[in-house]
């Protein structure tokens, strides 16, 4: 027989013999904490488990509850928005559509903000180059700069236009300075 | 009681904005002219500003610890149900008490800068207090006219002047946000954020004085590490966060609050490697000058990102339409930073020439072009939903793959750059010292990746981040042994040598002790790539299997009290046969907003999390469905968390040298003799 006990803080404890495991049936007090469950969440649903394709695809896209999160992982409890795109891919993948086939569904049907990261087509090759020239471009620049800096006569003059001097002492003293910081 | 100190919390902050407005008049006209009794009176008023701000934060505080539902700050981020901490953290869980918030601490870096420099920087400091006092004025402003945390909720009917009401009880703080880290979190990232300010009112003060010296950056510097440690703190504490209570395994989602709060960080990382440069050789001023701009406003950005609600966010309890006003103060601060930038340029000329490719110089510039490309990277993914929008007409989102894939890259040549740039020589590098330096790492590296590959390892990125977590640390060993050994010749203990060594040069080897952490977060980073998942539907008795575990569902559990409702699941984890643990993952119904959440329960060991999240049950079959992932290394991540602290704490302490360089400034000497 199942048990259940009262513990502190209005807690209610339930447990299941092993000899009840596996009938699927006669789960009355289960049941019954599920209701609690229900109750809890009422408006909000049940939770799913999906298979691991269902997940591979799902990573394609952005789940819609405003978490910003890949489909695949939207932890939001209940989440309005990912178990029915989860469902909607796994009904595709049962009728034999191809993870291709689906993304280009989606699009046509939520639009391309269903999309995880941006295509490779029209402006959203924007969003993939730009980085790229940016990082091309410091890198020309940092080249550039390396290379006025070697060609760079040693700045010995003042801000006045004075011949300066550095006395060997000091020269010394900057050299030990400088090892001693190194 | 509660009526009187709304009434003196409201008063108090309006006063904070007119002496604010007086402390940014006078201290500027004070700086224009020369007039130190007018500069004196600013920063007293800065620091009456602190007096005033702290004494609206207290009544606030009094207002939520009190539950004076007649505010509708208070009636919105708190109820009765809730503990005390939580009610003292509602003060940051919305928007008008976190700028409020924001505000105080900008108050009290300002208190501290007054009190700290007023003697030191005399022509500096009118203008500091008076950058300081502009950006105050602008949240006080923001705080005292558009978002007031005193305004009481009102009831207007038709035709009628709007009627004081009070609800019998509060919404409460939203449920994700009742949770210890993120009680600390925002103050910290806050204090990371706000702490900014303070270099770039020094920049722009020495760029308007022409103080441009070795005095300014020595102190500005100081003043940029600090906030970059609490923001670096606070990122971290988010990444915990997300991780706990979000429940969907991860610690960083490319959200953009988590970007606005990452883009300042590797400005302020980018800065405080080329500082170096300027201290030791007086190159890179100008670089530098705009790395401390930038970071400033890449903070204003993120605030703006964060509230306006211009993009989509998990963080979407703080936003509002404060959006207008943020962006205008955005575009002013960026106008005046180009100006002065750009008038003081004949000012910042570098003073030294490069004598070799190969030195410490090129992997400074290196390493500071990494960090910007970076930093440029995540601040395009983040706008380029907005950008996309603009120009199609049509809504995008840019997510995790995309910031991955251009990321990851990028990250592994930093972190290359981490262990080559220290073993670089300053002017030359020769090819005996390049082979004495790094054949050991290579090395070392190369045997660990034939072990990793060896091991089955096969996940491309994750192995070579591996790889070279082992060859940066070894670098780093090889260090401190080389300081060590040098040191134990003159009769001291190894471990005797290496706190000499550490704390005789804090700054050099708190900046390894530094590099070790991003190590661990490197190896805690790597781990994702080995991440399992299993999802099923159990009733007690049933065990699920997961890597080397396996988790017998024992029973399940449900409490109740006033805040929530709670539902448990208890589950057994065994380890290749062995009873290890019982675990309780479970799941709250917050009673007043109604909003579930889970609670996740880890087994956390050095080598991999267990992470198991109780989804709920199963409508139909009447099981229950547990979520449990195996997620490797994840504790590395934390204890580099606690390394990263450690290593700057020891930088900010000055050491001998420092302390030396503060009393003679030898280019100065030298300069001076030339004028001669």
């Amino acid at each position: 027989m199942a048990t259940c006990s009262r513990g502190s803080h209005n807690s209610i404890q339930y447990s299941l013999p092993s000899r009840l495991v596996g009938r699927g049936r006669d789960f009355c007090r289960l049941l019954a904490l599920t209701f609690l469950f229900g109750a809890l969440c009422a408006s909000e649903g049940f939770a799913q488990v999906f298979s691991a394709e269902v997940k591979n695809v799902s990573e394609n896209f952005v789940c819609q509850c405003g978490c910003n999160h890949q489909l695949s992982g939207c932890g939001m409890l209940y989440c309005g928005s990912a178990n029915p795109l989860r469902n909607e891919i796994d009904e595709m993948l049962e009728a034999g559509r191809s993870e291709k086939e689906i993304v280009g569904e989606f699009v046509a049907k939520y639009g391309k903000i269903i999309l995880s990261a941006p295509t490779g087509v029209g402006f959203d090759l924007v969003a993939w180059t730009v980085p790229v020239i940016a990082l091309m471009v410091g890198l020309i620049v940092v080249y550039a700069t390396i290379r006025s800096w070697l060609n760079r006569k040693p700045i010995l003059t003042s801000s006045q236009g004075k011949v300066a001097f550095i006395p060997k002492e000091y020269q010394r003293r900057l050299e030990k300075e400088l090892k001693n910081l190194d | 009681m509660q009526g009187l100190l709304t009434d003196i919390g409201q008063f108090t902050m309006l006063l904070a904005f007119g002496l604010s407005c007086y402390a940014l008049v006078a201290s500027l006209l004070a700086g224009k002219v020369g007039h130190r009794r007018l500069a004196s009176t600013g920063e007293r008023a800065a620091i009456a500003v602190c007096g005033l701000v702290t004494i609206s934060v207290i009544s606030l505080w009094y207002q939520l610890v009190t539950s004076n539902f007649q505010l509708q700050y208070v009636a919105s981020s708190s109820n009765q149900a809730m503990p005390w901490y939580y009610k003292m953290g509602a003060l940051w869980g919305g928007q008008e008490g976190s700028l409020l918030f924001w505000c105080w601490i900008l108050t009290i870096f300002s208190m501290v800068t007054v009190l700290i420099h007023r003697n030191r920087h005399p022509r500096l400091m009118p203008y500091v207090v008076g950058v300081v006092a502009m950006v105050t004025t602008f949240f006080l402003l923001v705080n005292n006219f558009i978002v007031n945390p005193f305004d009481a909720i009102g009831v207007s009917r038709a035709g009628e002047a709007p009627v004081l009401f009070t609800p019998p009880d509060g919404q409460g703080l939203n449920p994700l946000l009742q949770y210890w880290a993120m009680v600390i979190h925002p103050p910290i990232l806050y204090v990371g954020y706000v702490g900014f300010t303070i270099p770039f009112a020094f920049a722009i003060a020495a760029l308007i004085t022409r103080e441009l010296d070795e005095d300014w950056i020595r102190t500005t510097r100081r003043w940029m590490m600090i906030p970059w440690l609490f923001l670096g703190t606070g990122v971290l504490l988010g990444a915990m966060w997300a991780y706990v209570v979000l429940g969907w395994g991860g610690y960083w989602g490319w959200d953009p609050v988590e970007n606005a709060s990452l883009m300042p960080w590797l400005a302020g990382t980018a800065f405080l490697h080329s500082v170096i440069m300027q201290e030791r050789k007086g190159m890179m001023k100008v670089w530098n000058m705009v790395l401390i701009l930038a970071t400033f406003l890449l903070c204003i950005l993120g605030t703006f990102l964060t509230r306006s609600g211009i993009v989509s966010s998990v963080h979407s309890f703080a936003q509002s339409p404060i959006g207008p006003y943020f962006s205008v103060f955005l575009i002013s601060m960026t106008a005046m930073s180009l100006y002065f930038l750009l008038s003081r340029l004949d000012a910042l000329k570098s003073e030294n020439r490069l004598d070799s490719v190969v030195s410490r110089e090129s992997s400074f510039l290196f390493n500071n072009l990494v960090l910007l490309a970076t930093t440029f990277a995540i601040l395009w993914g983040t706008i380029f939903p907005i950008l996309s929008e603009w120009v199609t007409d049509e809504k995008r989102t840019v997510g995790a793959p995309f910031f991955n894939q251009v990321n990851i890259p990028i990250g592994l040549f930093l972190l290359f750059l981490t262990g080559v740039g220290p073993l670089l020589a300053w002017r030359k590098t020769s090819l005996h010292s390049l082979w004495k330096n790094f054949s050991i790492p290579v090395g070392t590296a190369f045997i660990a990746g034939v072990l990793f590959v060896a091991f089955g390892m096969r996940h491309f990125y994750s192995t070579v981040c591996l790889i070279l977590c082992v060859f940066v640390l070894v670098t780093i060993i090889a260090e401190f042994h080389r300081g060590a050994r040098a040191r134990r010749r003159q009769g001291q203990s190894y471990l005797q040598a290496l706190w000499t060594l550490t704390f005789r040069n804090t700054r050099r080897y708190g900046g390894y002790i530094v590099h070790v952490a991003m190590v661990f977060l490197f190896v805690g980073f790597a781990g994702a790539g080995f991440d399992k998942e299993v999802q099923q539907a159990m009733v007690p008795g049933q065990n699920l299997e997961i890597g080397h575990y396996k988790l017998e569902l024992k029973e399940i559990k449900s409490d109740d009290n006033a805040n929530y409702s709670s539902a448990a699941t208890v589950i057994q984890v065994w380890k290749n046969g062995k009873q290890l643990t019982q675990i309780e993952p479970e799941q709250r119904l917050y009673k007043t907003s109604r909003q579930p959440t889970s609670e996740v329960a880890l087994y956390r060991t050095l080598r991999e999390d267990l992470y198991v999240v109780f989804a709920g049950p199963d409508q139909e079959a009447n099981k229950f469905i547990i979520h449990a992932y195996i997620k490797p290394l994840v504790a590395w991540i934390w204890i580099g968390g606690v390394i990263f602290v450690m290593g700057t704490v020891i930088c900010l302490i000055p050491n001998q040298y420092e302390r030396a360089s503060e009393k003679i400034s030898l280019r100065a000497e030298v300069k001076s003799y030339g004028n001669v």
